[in-house]
C-alpha cells in the first residue's frame, strides 16, 4: 500500500510511507559558464508541471524523480540513487512542487537533507 | 652579508650611515629579488616578478591597496583584486602550502601564510643553505617564539629589523611596498618579533648581534620568510575575509621587509611605506635624520615584535582579523596588529624602550612619539613627516576608542581634515586612513561630529571628485560611510555629497548609465558608496525626498539589483545595501503625492479597487494543481492585463520604485537570497510598496500575486531568522489588504501563520519576536475578518489555543501583541455561525471577548466595524523613529573587543537601512478611553498596513556573534552568501525532457 501511495501519489493528498533519509553535502564545482557553484552531481526529472506519462523512464506520479546520479559525486556519496522519488528536501515538500521549485530548492542550501522513497525498499 | 655588516654599523651610526644602510639594502633587495623571482616563476605570478623589481612594486601596492580597502569598508564581500592572487600562489605551491599549514599551527602565525609561502619556495629553490639554515631557526623560534624560541629569532628578526628600519627611514613611501617577497623578510621578522614580546627589550643585543645577522642577514630574513611561508593560512585564505586579511597580513608582513627595500626606491605613494616611515618618523621628531636610524629601528622593533606576536593569534581565530580591514588600511593593518601589542609596548615603554635601546645600541634615545607629539608632527612642513604622522596616527587609533576620543580633545581632527586639501596624495591618503579610524565606531559620533565641524563632508567630497585614485576613493567613501551612521550628519552628506556620491560612484559603477559598459562593478567603493546611502537614506522624509529625486540614483539601484540577480550574484553586501536604499525609499512611498496621505481617511474602495484588478487566484504557484481553480493560462492573462494596465511611457527615476515591474527583483531576491539582510530589505520594500492607499499600492499588491510571490513569502515564514520572518509577516499583512490577496493567504497561509505565534513551548517560541506576533496576528485579523471559513481553519489550525495562550501570559508579551491577540479573538467571535464550533471546542464567549477589547470595540471605529482599519489615519510613520531606535542601539554595543572591529559591526548596524516603524495610530482608533500606553511604535492595529521595520537590535547582535565568525563580512550565517547562496539557475540542463514543458526536462543540481 505504502509503495503505491509513494510512487503513485496524488499530489497533494495526504500520504504516509517509509523514507530514506539522505545528507548530501555539496561540493564545489564549476559550471556550464566556469562559474564557481556547489554541486550535488544529480538530475532531477518530473514535477507537478510535468507531465510523468511522457517521461523516458515510465515514472507514475508528478513527483520529483532522480533520474541519473554522477559517479564520485556528492549525491553518490550520500547514498542517492537513481529514481529515487525525492519526498522532501530541507523540509519542503517535494510532493507537489513544480520542476523548476523543485531545482531552486535543491540549489539553495549547501547541505541538502532528503527524503527519499526508494523501490524495493521503502515499499515492497 | 656585507650589507648586514654594513647595516649594524649604520644602525648604530647616524644619518650618515642611514645612507649607507640604504644602498646596502637595495643590494639586499636585489639578491632577494631574484630569489623570488624563481619563485615566482614557478608559482607563476607576474606580480611576483614584479615584486621582485622595486619598481614594480606599484603593482604590490595595488594589492596592498585592496587589502586595505576591504578593512576600511568593513566589508570584504569583494575581494576580486586580492582573492586572485591569494588564489594564484596557493595553487601554485600546492605541496609548499600544505607544509606551510603545519607550521603554522605549531607557530601561532597563521596570517603569514602567503608570504611565507612564498620564501619557502626560494628558500628551496634559491639559496637552499642560508635560506634553509635561517628559515630552520626561524621556524625553530616560531615554534618555540612563545619563550624560549627568541635568542634565535632575534637575531634574525634582529636583522630585519635594522634593515627596515634603515629603509623604513624614508624610502618607504612606495606605492608597492606591499611587494610579497620583500615583505615577506619582513613579515619573518614579525612573527618572530611577536612570539617575543620582549623582543624589544631585546634590542639592544641585537644590536650587537648585528654582525652576525649582518652575514645571515638577508639570507637569515629571507629564510625566515621561507618559514613563515608555511605557516600561511590556507583555510583562512579560502574564506572571502581571509583573503583580505591574509592580504594584509602579508603586506604587513611584507612591509616591513618591502618597506625598506622598496621603501628606498619608493617613497612616494605606497600607503605602506608612510606607515613604516611613521614608525621610524615619529621617533625622529626630534632629530629626524639621525634619530632615524635608532628610533626607527627601535620603534620597530617594539611595535613589530609584540604586535604580530598578538596579531598571529588574533588571525588565527578569526580567520582573518575583521578589525584590520575595517578600519586599518592594509599599511595600517599591519600597524594595526601591531596595535594591540603596541599599546601593550607603549605601556610598558614608559619603562622600558628608550633604556633598552640606550643601553645596549649606541645611546641612541628614542621613544614612540606620544599622541600630542603625532597630532603636533601633522603640522610639521615636511610632507613625509605629516604622511607619516598621519598613518601613525591612524595606527595609533585602530580599534582604540580611548585613542580616538583622545585624539580629538588634543585637537587631532581639525588638522587631519586639513590635509585632505594637501596636494601630495601621500599625505590626503594617510588622512584619510587616520579619519576612517577615527570615525570608526558607534561610540566615536563625537568624532564623526568633529570632522564634520572641521569641514570635513566637504573636504571629503571633494576629494572624491579630483582624486582618480581607486585607493583614495576607497579611503573617502570608507570614512564617509563612517561618518553617515551618525544620525546628526546625515542630512550633511545629503546636502554636500549625495550628487557627487551618486554621480561620480554609484552611477558609474552600476553600469546603468548609457556610457558604461552595462555592467555592474562590485568594487569596495561601489559598497561603500552604497553604504553611505543606505544609512542615509533613513534619515526621515527630507532624505527620502531628497534621494529619490537625485537623478539616476534609483535606476542605477535598481539596475544594480536585477543585474545581480541575472548574475546570481545577489548575496553580497552591495546589492544588500542597495536593497536597503531601495526599501527606505519605497517607504511611505504616497507621500510624494500627498505628504499627509496617511492622515487622510481613506476611501474605503481603494482596497475594493485592489481586489477587482485581480484576475485569478492561481497565484499559489505551487497548490495550483490542487486548486483546480486557475490553470497557467489565467495567469498568463493576468500579467497581460497588468501590463496593460501600466503606464505605456516608461517610467524613470523615483517612479520605478512602485512600478510593478519592481515586484519581479524582490520577489527573486527573496526566493534565492541566502542573505538575511537582504532578504528582510527585500520583504520590507515590498512591504512598504503595499502600505500605501494609492493605486501604485493597489497595483502592487497584485502584482506580488500574479508573479506568484505569495507562495514564496509563506514559505519564508518558515525561516530561522526572526528579523526576516517579521519583515515578510508583516508584508504579508499589507498584502491582505487586497481580497484576493487575503482568500489565498488564508487557504494557504494559515498553518504557517499559525505556526508562528508561540504554542506555550519555550523550544518552540524562542527566536519569535513580538513584532514578528504581532505582524502575524494583524495578517490573520485581516484575514478572517469577514471570512468565517478561515476563522474556522484558524481554529482548525490550532490558533486559538495559540492566542490564548498569548492572552494568559500576559506578562510575557508586549501590550500590543496582547492587544492584537485580544482582537483577532474578538473578531472570532464576532463570526455568529461560529459560536456553536467554539463553544463545542470549550471555550466560551469570556474566553474570546475581554473587557478591554469589547470595550475598545465598543467604539465606532472598531475593528469589526467594515471600513475602520482603513479609515483610520496611517499614523504619522516612524520615519524618524529609527533614529531613536539606533541610539538606543548602543545599550547593545558591546566594548569595542568585538573581534570583528569597530567598523564592521558600526557600519552594519549603523546602516540602519530604513526601518520604518510601524505607523502610529494604527488604523484602529485608539480606544475612545485613549487608553494607549504603549510605545508609539507599537500602535499599528492588526487591520493597518503596516510599513517595514527593522529591528537593529537584533540585527547589531547577530553582528556581534558574527564577529566571532573568521570573515567579519561573512558575518551573516550562510557566510559568504556567494559561495553557494547563489548556485546558477542556468545550470539546469535539459538533458531528455519529460514533455514539452517549458521546463521539462531533468535538470542537474
Amino acid at each position: 500500500m505504502c509503495a503505491k501511495m509513494a510512487f503513485q501519489h496524488q499530489a497533494g493528498t495526504a500520504m504516509e510511507c517509509l523514507s530514506i533519509p539522505i545528507t548530501l553535502h555539496k561540493e564545489p564545482g564549476v559550471d556550464h559558464e566556469g562559474a564557481e557553484v556547489l554541486k550535488c552531481g544529480f538530475k532531477i526529472g518530473g514535477g507537478i508541471d510535468q507531465d510523468f506519462r511522457k517521461s523516458p523512464q515510465g515514472y507514475t506520479d508528478y513527483g520529483i524523480y532522480v533520474t541519473e546520479v554522477h559517479d564520485g559525486s556528492p549525491a553518490a556519496k550520500s547514498g542517492l540513487r537513481m529514481h529515487d522519488k525525492i519526498l522532501q528536501c530541507n523540509g519542503y515538500d517535494f510532493t507537489m512542487v513544480t520542476h523548476k521549485k523543485a531545482v531552486d530548492y535543491i540549489r539553495k542550501h549547501p547541505v541538502l537533507n532528503l527524503l527519499v522513497a526508494r523501490k524495493g525498499v521503502t515499499s515492497t | 652579508m656585507k650589507v648586514v655588516m654594513t647595516s649594524s654599523n649604520q644602525l648604530v651610526d647616524s644619518c650618515l650611515l642611514v645612507n649607507r644602510r640604504i644602498e646596502q639594502r637595495q643590494e639586499h633587495s636585489i639578491t632577494h629579488t631574484e630569489i623570488t623571482q624563481r619563485r615566482v616563476l614557478q608559482e607563476k605570478t607576474p606580480d611576483m616578478l614584479q615584486y621582485t623589481g622595486q619598481p614594480e612594486l606599484h603593482q604590490g601596492n595595488s594589492y596592498s591597496l585592496d587589502v586595505p580597502y576591504h578593512p576600511t569598508n568593513g566589508h570584504q564581500d569583494n575581494h576580486s583584486p586580492n582573492s586572485s592572487h591569494l588564489s594564484v600562489q596557493s595553487g601554485d605551491a600546492a605541496t609548499l602550502v600544505s607544509r606551510t599549514q603545519k607550521q603554522q599551527t605549531t607557530q601561532q602565525v597563521t596570517t603569514l601564510t602567503k608570504v611565507v609561502r612564498e620564501v619557502h619556495h626560494v628558500g628551496a629553490d634559491g639559496q637552499p643553505v642560508d635560506y634553509v639554515s635561517h628559515s630552520g631557526l626561524p621556524y625553530t623560534g616560531a615554534g618555540v617564539l612563545p619563550t624560549s624560541a627568541a635568542p634565535t629569532y632575534p637575531h634574525t628578526q634582529f636583522s630585519n629589523y635594522e634593515l627596515m628600519a634603515g629603509q623604513e627611514a624614508y624610502p618607504p613611501m612606495d606605492p608597492a611596498r606591499r611587494y610579497p617577497e620583500t615583505y615577506h623578510p619582513n613579515y619573518q621578522d614579525y612573527e618572530q618579533y611577536p612570539p617575543q614580546p620582549e623582543y624589544p627589550y631585546q634590542n639592544p643585543p641585537y644590536p650587537g648581534t648585528f654582525p652576525a645577522y649582518s652575514d645571515a642577514s638577508n639570507y637569515a630574513e629571507q629564510p625566515a620568510y621561507g618559514e613563515r611561508p608555511p605557516t600561511p593560512p590556507s583555510p583562512s585564505e579560502r574564506s572571502e575575509s581571509p583573503p583580505l586579511q591574509q592580504a594584509l597580513q602579508h603586506d604587513y608582513l611584507q612591509k616591513g621587509a618591502p618597506f625598506a627595500q622598496p621603501g628606498f626606491d619608493e617613497l612616494d605613494s605606497t600607503l605602506i611605506p608612510p606607515r613604516q616611515e611613521h614608525y621610524r618618523i615619529t621617533p625622529s621628531p626630534g632629530a629626524p635624520v639621525d634619530r632615524y636610524g635608532d628610533e626607527s629601528k627601535l620603534v620597530y622593533g617594539y611595535a613589530p615584535p609584540s604586535p604580530y606576536g598578538t596579531v598571529p593569534a588574533a588571525y588565527g581565530t578569526n580567520g582573518a582579523d575583521p578589525r584590520t580591514f575595517e578600519e586599518n588600511g592594509p599599511p595600517t593593518r599591519t600597524i594595526f596588529e601591531d596595535e594591540e601589542e603596541l599599546r601593550k609596548h607603549l605601556s610598558m615603554h614608559p619603562a622600558i624602550p628608550s633604556p633598552s635601546v640606550d643601553d645596549e645600541q649606541r645611546g641612541m634615545r628614542w621613544r614612540d612619539p606620544n599622541l600630542t607629539e603625532v597630532i603636533g608632527f601633522l603640522n610639521n612642513p615636511n610632507n613625509v613627516i605629516k604622511a607619516n604622522a598621519a598613518a601613525y596616527l591612524q595606527h595609533l587609533c585602530y580599534m582604540d576608542d580611548p585613542n580616538k576620543q583622545k585624539t580629538r580633545s588634543l585637537g587631532g581632527i581639525p588638522p587631519l581634515v586639513m590635509l585632505l586639501s594637501h596636494e601630495s596624495p601621500d599625505v590626503y591618503r594617510n588622512a584619510c586612513g587616520a579619519l576612517r579610524n577615527l570615525s570608526y565606531g558607534r561610540q566615536n559620533d563625537e568624532n564623526k561630529r568633529a570632522i564634520k565641524n572641521a569641514g570635513g563632508i566637504p573636504s571629503l567630497i571633494n576629494l572624491l571628485q579630483k582624486s582618480s585614485d581607486s585607493e583614495v576613493k576607497e579611503l573617502v567613501t570608507g570614512v564617509l560611510w563612517n561618518l553617515s551612521s551618525c544620525e546628526d550628519l546625515k542630512r550633511s552628506i545629503i546636502d554636500d555629497g549625495l550628487t557627487v556620491v551618486v554621480n561620480h560612484i554609484i552611477i558609474p559603477h552600476s553600469g546603468w548609465d548609457s556610457t558604461s559598459s552595462g555592467e555592474t562593478c562590485w568594487s569596495t567603493i561601489f559598497r561603500n558608496a552604497s553604504g553611505v546611502l543606505r544609512n542615509v537614506s533613513s534619515a526621515g522624509e527630507y532624505a527620502r525626498k531628497k534621494l529619490r529625486e537625485c537623478e539616476g540614483l534609483v535606476d542605477s539601484l535598481l539596475y544594480v539589483v536585477r543585474s545581480a540577480i541575472e548574475k546570481s550574484n545577489i548575496g553580497n553586501k552591495s546589492v544588500e545595501n542597495c536593497v536597503c536604499v531601495l526599501r527606505n525609499l519605497s517607504y511611505r512611498c504616497q507621500e510624494v503625492e500627498d505628504p499627509h496621505y496617511d492622515k487622510h481617511p481613506l476611501p474605503t474602495q481603494s482596497r475594493v479597487g485592489a481586489q477587482h484588478k485581480g484576475d485569478n487566484l492561481g497565484c499559489f504557484g505551487a497548490s495550483k494543481k490542487k486548486k483546480d481553480a486557475q490553470p497557467v493560462q489565467h495567469k498568463e492573462t493576468a500579467s497581460g492585463s497588468r501590463s496593460a494596465g501600466q503606464r505605456m511611457e516608461p517610467a524613470k527615476g523615483m517612479e520605478l520604485l512602485w512600478q510593478p515591474e519592481v515586484v519581479q527583483s524582490y520577489l527573486s531576491l527573496l526566493q534565492s537570497c541566502s542573505n538575511p539582510e537582504t532578504l528582510e530589505a527585500a520583504a520590507g520594500a515590498l512591504q512598504n510598496l503595499a502600505a500605501c492607499y494609492w493605486q501604485p499600492s493597489i497595483e502592487i499588491r497584485a502584482a506580488v500575486r500574479k508573479e506568484k510571490g505569495l507562495p514564496i513569502l509563506v514559505e519564508l515564514l518558515r525561516m530561522e531568522v526572526d528579523r526576516v520572518v517579521c519583515a515578510v509577516a508583516t508584508a504579508l499583512r499589507n498584502l491582505a489588504i487586497d481580497q484576493r490577496n487575503k482568500e489565498l493567504i488564508g487557504k494557504y497561509a494559515m498553518r504557517d501563520l499559525v505556526q508562528k505565534l508561540p504554542s506555550g513551548n519555550p523550544q518552540h517560541d524562542q527566536g519569535t519576536s513580538d513584532d514578528t506576533i504581532a505582524a502575524v496576528l494583524a495578517t490573520l485579523n485581516e484575514v478572517i475578518k469577514k471570512n468565517a471559513e478561515f476563522s474556522r481553519s484558524l481554529l482548525e489550525a490550532g490558533g486559538v489555543e495559540r492566542l490564548m495562550t498569548i492572552t494568559r501570559h500576559r506578562q510575557k508579551y508586549t501590550p500590543r501583541v496582547l492587544k492584537f491577540a485580544g482582537q483577532v479573538l474578538f473578531t472570532m467571535w464576532q463570526h455568529q455561525e461560529l459560536r456553536e464550533v467554539y463553544k463545542k471546542h470549550g471555550w466560551k464567549e469570556q474566553d474570546f471577548v475581554t473587557k478591554t477589547v469589547a470595550a475598545r470595540n465598543a467604539g465606532p471605529n472598531s475593528p469589526n466595524n467594515a471600513n475602520s482599519t482603513l479609515n483610520r489615519p496611517m499614523a504619522s510613520q516612524g520615519g524618524t523613529r529609527y533614529e531613536d531606535r539606533t541610539m538606543q542601539r548602543t545599550s547593545n554595543m558591546n566594548s569595542a573587543s568585538r573581534s570583528p572591529g569597530p567598523s564592521l559591526y558600526q557600519q552594519g548596524e549603523d546602516i540602519p537601512m530604513a526601518d520604518m516603524s510601524y505607523p502610529e495610530g494604527g488604523t484602529h482608533a485608539p480606544p475612545p478611553a485613549g487608553a494607549r500606553n504603549y510605545p508609539p511604535t507599537s500602535l499599528a492595529k492588526p487591520g493597518e498596513p503596516l510599513y517595514a521595520q527593522v529591528n537593529r537590535e537584533k540585527k547589531k547582535n547577530r553582528q556581534y556573534e558574527a564577529g566571532a565568525q573568521p570573515p567579519f563580512e561573512g558575518q551573516l550565517p550562510p557566510g559568504p552568501g556567494d559561495m553557494w547562496g547563489y548556485e546558477e539557475p542556468a545550470k539546469g540542463v535539459v538533458m531528455d525532457a519529460h514533455s514539452e514543458n517549458p521546463t521539462g526536462g531533468d535538470s542537474w543540481v
